[in-house]
Order: C-alpha cells, then structure tokens, then sequence
C-alpha cells in the first residue's frame, strides 16, 4: 500500500483563462472549528492566550493576527486559519489552554474547499447565487458570513477590497460542483444590480 | 418571498436562507409526566395545530446563517413579520394580546402569570 | 328538470345565435332550513351534494359558498387524476375516484374532459426506483392497473425527456398508471353544480359562513352573511379554511394550512401527451388542451392564508422540471397562482363525524384533492346520510390520530402529490 498522500479537492483542474474574476483553489490553508460560549471570560482568555487574538464576537466579522485569523461563524462557533502545516501545532495549544473548559477544538482543514475570487466582478457573480446584497457597503473587508450559494451552503469571507478579494469556502463534496459553477456562470459579465438603486421611471 | 430578520444575529436575508420550524410553543407532555399521557394528548402533541389565520406564532432557524433558533411572531394572510423573540421566551405582551382564536386561548394563563416562559 | 346538451341541443342553439342557453344552475335565495347544509361548493362540496340528491334522494339540500363555486383549490391545481398510492385504505378511495371519473361525463351530461392519457412517476434514483416498486406490488395485489416501465419505454412516451444516463438523476425506470390522467378542472366543478342544481339542490354563493350554531352537542344551524340557515346537519368542506370554520363550533382539526403554487407556460404545439411527476427533483409536468405546459411542485414550507407562495418554491420547481425536460428552457410562462392546502400529518384526508352531532368533515386532502373529488363526494355524501362513515371512509376518521392508526402516504408518495 502506498502512504496516505494528501489531494486537495480541485487537484488537476485547470485554472479557466477568460473569466471575469481570477478564480483559484487556497490549498494551503488549515482550518480548525472552535466552539465555546462567548460570555465565558476564562474560554475567551485560554483562547487569546493560545491564538494571541481576541475572538471577534460581532455577528459576521473576523479578527486577525499574523497568519492567524479568526472567523465568526456563530454565537459560539469560529473558524480558526492558519497555515496547513501549522494546524497540529496550534490545535494543541488551543487544547491545552482549553483543558477544564467547556469547549471544543477540532481539525477541520479537510472538511471545507476554498476558492479564492479576485476582481471587481468578484461579487457581482457571488450575487448571481446568493439572495445577499453582496452590493451593500455593509459588507465591507473583513466580513465573514455562512449563506446559501448556488443552492449550497457555504461561507464567505471577503479578504480584502478594491480590488475584492473574496475567499468563497464550501463543503469538499461540493467542491467540483461550485468551482464549475463559477466557470459557467463567470463567462460573461454579471450585470446585476440587485438591491442596487432602481432607475426611476419617466414620468 | 419572506424577507427574514435573525433574532440572534441580526442576519437579515430571503427566506431561502431561513428554515421553517412550524408552530412555537409546543410542550411535549412526556416531558412533565411520562407515566400519565393520554392518547388524546399525545395527539395532540404530535398532530394539532392552531393553523391560525392571522397573527401566528412559529420557529425559525437561521439555516445559512448563526445556525440558531428563534420564535417569529407572523401573520399568516399578510405574510408580516410583527416581531421575533428568543426561543426560550414568550411573545411580546401587546402580542398575546392581540392573539386570537386557539392563540388567545393558549396565551391567557400565560398572560395572568406574567411573561416568564 | 334541465335540457340536456346533446349535439341536437348544440345544432338547435346554433341556430338561436346561441342566444337562448338556459342558464346551468340557479341563484337561489337560502330558505330558513333544510336537511342538509354542504359549507364550501368546490369539487367536493358539489359533489357531495350531488350525491346526497342523486344516491340519497336527499334533496332539500344547500351548498353555501363564501365566494364563486369551484373559485377555491378546484380552480387552482394541476388537474392530475391517479390511485396508485400505497395504502390500501387510500388504493380503495383514490380508484374509487379515478373509476367515477371514467363515466363521470356521462354521468352529469357535462364533458369533464376526462383525459386518461397516463401519468407516469420518474424513478430517478435508486431508493426511488425500489420504492415504487413496493408501491407498485401493493397496487397490483389491490387490483390496480399499474406497472413498472423501462427507461427505453419512458422514452417511447414522453420524447422530449431528458435519457442522458449521466445526469445528476438519471431516469431509471418508472412507475405508469395507463388508466390515470388529467380532468378539465372547471368543468368537474360546474358538471357537479349544474348535476346537483337540476336534482333540487340550491348553490348559493356569495354566502360566507360566519359560523356554525350550537344547540348543546348537536349543530342547530349556520350563521351566514346571508342570514341565519337552520339545519340539523352540516358537512364541511373548505379545504385550506377548515379551521377558522369548524372553530367557531368549538372543533380542532389536526390541519396546517399551507401554500401550493402551480404555473402553466405559453401555449405551444403538443410534445407531452401524458403526466410525468418527477418526484426526486420535486416537479410534474403536463400539457394542457391549449398547448401549455402545467407545472406544479410541492408547497411553500410555512403557514400560509393568502393564495400566494413565494418565489424560490417556483424556481426551484422549474429548475427541476429544465434538468428533467431540457426543451423547456426557453419557454415563458404565462400565469401563476397558489391555492390554501390543508395538510394533516399523515398526508391523507379527514373524512367522518365529529364530536358534535351532525358536524361532518371533509378535509386534509392536503395537495392531492383533485383527483379525488368524485370518490369523496361519494362516501361523504354516504357518511352524512347514513351517519355512520362508509366503509371506504372509515379508516380516514379523526379518530386515527388518538389511535395511532395513520395512513402514512407522505413516504409513499415521495413528494407532495
């Protein structure tokens, strides 16, 4: 039997030339899922003390320190990124300043796919699968949000704007299924204006 | 289309996002006394329901969102969101007031004892 | 008695100019009482009435309606008639159904439009495929006309179906009603009321039910908006609404009123002529008379009064039906509507007695009440006349949901049928 060898998800798929945005598969990144409850001060200390970050606890935002970012999934849910290769390492800090503590902290870098989209047509073709007004200022850099794309579900994080950088993460299984979408659907220029301001009629 | 406002989160999106969790406040009778449940109130439980029409009190999750649940007071003819409310509490006051029909009948003890869930 | 249409009748009003038609049922004022008061005049009130005059000789009879007759679900669904359903209780009350509406033109000299052109259900996977066939052996030992088909004879009658075997949901097979079809919805509704109208019953609309009068444990009347109607028995029928009326009477009914929409497509030249229910990818596709394509799902989730459903249950539905039938994409779509469905738990019907005497009930056919109309009517009409349920409607009684007696037809049907 050959060693377990490690493949990520888009593997061997080439990069489409001739779309609007930049798409590309992140392949080196760990994830890692933490649970707790935010109004514990001695979880969110242990997990400032093992991450050096303060968990953000706004609804739909993230916080970052060196290559360590923490992404608000739920009331009591993040996604903890750092480099692949740095998972183990940090995991079992994280459990250690964890120990006695009502928590959880899991390796999940296998468990999602991320896509990278650059480019001003980022959102613009994100909109054309998702009912959110990606458009908005509210979602400004930084943000970070579960939402249903393309009928899947799936989280979004916008790295940073102007250009947009968007990191789109979704279940494994359903890797091969968006980056086609994003093929298909990035062709052509998205034209939408959903939510945008509405011309007003000639009178 | 239902747009929907999360109580926990405060996400607001199409109701593609949310998931319907059918009528609020439905308390399992094996729950207080398992030994003693009638056939009539484990129908009940399972298969009664105050289909109002009009304002209405239901579960909702924020399926994409915060993953949590929460109770949305509705009205089932024009489709309006009166109010939303945490899972373990019970509607605003001026709302089980305006409560009718199998509703208001559900509401009135409730009503008398004060507002702890 | 009314004239008959017939082609001589046609011939002599064609000759008038088609000026001198009488008209197909009357507008009566409600007398103070009668023996019976049917509360809903859709397919199934008109129909119970029409038996109730017809079978029972039971004549003073009212239907009132809150609106216009059939301007409910019977003017709002996808017209499909099948019976190959899994239980036997339902086999029995669905062919029942589907065996009246063979005749059913005859029967009312009304052309129904009784159309048995096939209905066939896509078994897509392979849960899908086995299941069906569970259906279809419990069909053929009740005696039902039905099989299991190849992917080849799929093909062979609906051509325009998409065989490509890998797909996301390949057509595997399917499971085919021959006898099953569509109906004329309209003209089911109007047959009935024209039928009962000519036997003495009186139709009255614009009659909305305020509520139902008690006298003790036994009804005494209905407050109308046209007065107060005096009666001794009274059989509801009013599909999504039933709640709000039967709660006047002091009655719960184990119902949550939702919302089913439905759409048809511009009119184009014939390419289905036969009923495809797509049930994994949740879709069924027929084409009407005039060449639309009638497209029907399953509900919007939540509770619902307002005869409109939201968006993402349509596009989901047609999203489905383009994998399905790849020619439709370009098609526009004409017209779309909602109908209140009144869903119970087990997704099959409520028909019987109540805790109160002379209150008689006739709901929970959810989304599948179309098809069933004649057949309900029949044994409601029995059921109230007799009051004791027929033998057909017995296991449908509310007292399932004390005993645990469900006929469970959500899993069998695998979709909001």
């Amino acid at each position: 039997m050959s060693d377990a060898q490690f493949e990520t998800a888009l593997q061997g798929r080439e990069t489409p030339t001739g779309l609007t945005v930049d798409i590309r598969e992140m392949t080196t990144r760990g994830m890692i899922d933490l649970r707790g409850l935010a109004d514990d001060t001695a979880f969110m200390a242990a997990v400032k003390q093992a991450l050096n970050l303060d968990l953000p606890t706004a609804p739909r935002t993230s916080a970052a320190w060196g290559e360590i970012q923490a992404l608000w999934l739920s009331t009591d849910q993040w996604l903890i990124l750092c480099p692949r290769t740095k998972t183990e390492e940090l995991l079992t800090a994280l459990r250690q300043a964890l120990a006695g503590i009502h928590s959880l902290a899991v390796d999940v870098s296998d468990m999602r796919t991320i896509i990278r989209l650059e480019g001003d047509q980022a959102r613009s073709l994100l909109l054309k699968g998702s009912s959110l007004d990606l458009l908005s200022a509210d979602y400004e850099a930084g943000t970070a949000r579960r939402l249903r794309f393309a009928e899947i579900a799936a989280l979004l994080h916008i790295v940073s704007t102007k250009p947009d950088v968007i990191d789109l993460y979704v279940f494994r299984s359903y890797a091969d299924y968006a980056w086609d979408w994003l093929i298909a659907n990035g062709r052509t220029v998205a034209d939408v204006r959903q939510f945008g301001k509405q011309a007003v009629p000639a009178t | 289309m239902l747009i929907v406002h999360c109580h926990v989160c405060g996400a607001e999106g199409d109701e593609t996002d949310f998931h319907y969790g059918g009528q609020a406040h439905i308390a399992r009778p094996a729950t207080r006394d398992p030994a003693n449940v009638s056939d009539a109130e484990q129908r009940d439980y399972l298969f009664m329901r105050h289909n109002a029409k009009g304002l209405h009190f239901e579960r909702w999750r924020c399926d994409r969102g915060c993953g949590k649940w929460f109770h949305a007071a509705r009205d089932t003819v024009t489709m309006e969101f009166k109010a939303t409310y945490g899972i373990s509490e019970l509607p605003p006051r001026a709302l089980m007031e305006a409560a009718t029909g199998e509703w208001a009948v559900f509401f009135k003890d409730r009503l008398a004892k004060g507002s702890e869930a | 008695m009314k004239s008959r249409y017939s082609i001589f009748s046609l011939a002599r009003n064609a000759m008038n100019y088609h000026k001198d038609w009488e008209r197909a049922w009357r507008s009566p004022t409600p007398k103070s009482e009668y023996d019976a008061v049917i509360v809903g005049a859709g397919g199934h009130g008109l129909a119970t009435a029409y038996y109730l005059a017809k079978t029972h000789k039971l004549t003073n009879i009212a239907v009132v309606e809150k609106g216009w007759l059939g301007g409910g679900n019977t003017g709002r669904n996808t017209t499909i008639i099948r019976s190959n359903y899994l239980q036997d209780p339902s086999i029995a009350i669905y062919e029942l159904a589907r065996s009246l509406y063979e005749d059913l033109s005859r029967d009312l000299n009304f052309n129904v439009m009784f159309s048995p052109r096939g209905v066939m259900m896509l078994c897509q996977t392979e849960h899908e495929f086995r299941a069906f066939k569970r259906t279809a052996h419990a069909n053929r030992l009740a005696g039902l006309d039905c099989r299991m088909i190849t992917p080849e004879e799929v093909k062979k009658i609906a051509p325009i179906i998409n065989d490509d075997p890998n797909c996301r949901y390949p057509i595997l097979g399917a499971y085919y009603q021959p006898r099953g079809g569509t109906g004329r919805h309209d003209a089911v509704a109007w047959g009935y009321a024209r039928g009962a109208d000519s036997l003495g019953v009186d139709i009255i609309q614009n009659c909305e039910v305020l509520s139902i009068r008690r006298d003790g444990g036994k009804v005494a009347g209905l407050e109308t908006s046209k007065g107060f109607i005096k009666t001794k028995k009274i059989g509801v029928v009013t599909a999504g609404n039933i709640s709000t009326v039967v709660q006047t009477a002091g009655l719960r009914l184990p119902i949550e009123s939702l919302c089913l929409q439905a759409l048809v497509s511009e009119p184009i030249k014939p390419v289905l002529d036969c009923v495809v229910m797509a049930n994994t990818v949740h879709g069924y596709l027929s084409q009407s008379d005039k060449g639309e394509l009638v497209v029907g799902g399953g509900t919007d989730p939540y509770n619902n009064y307002s005869q409109r459903g939201s968006f993402p249950a349509l596009e989901h539905t047609v999203t489905a039906l383009v994998e399905t039938f790849p020619i439709i994409s370009r098609l526009r779509m004409l017209r779309m509507w909602g109908g209140i469905v009144d869903m119970t738990g087990d997704r099959s019907p409520i028909i019987g007695k109540t805790d109160i005497d002379g209150l008689y009930v006739n709901c929970g056919w959810g989304t599948g009440g179309f098809k069933s109309i004649p057949g309900s009517g029949y044994v409601f009409a029995d059921t109230i006349f007799n009051d004791r349920p027929h033998p057909i409607a017995e296991p449908f009684g509310l007292n399932r949901f004390i005993e645990g007696r469900l006929i469970d037809e959500s899993v069998a049907a695998a979709v909001a049928h």
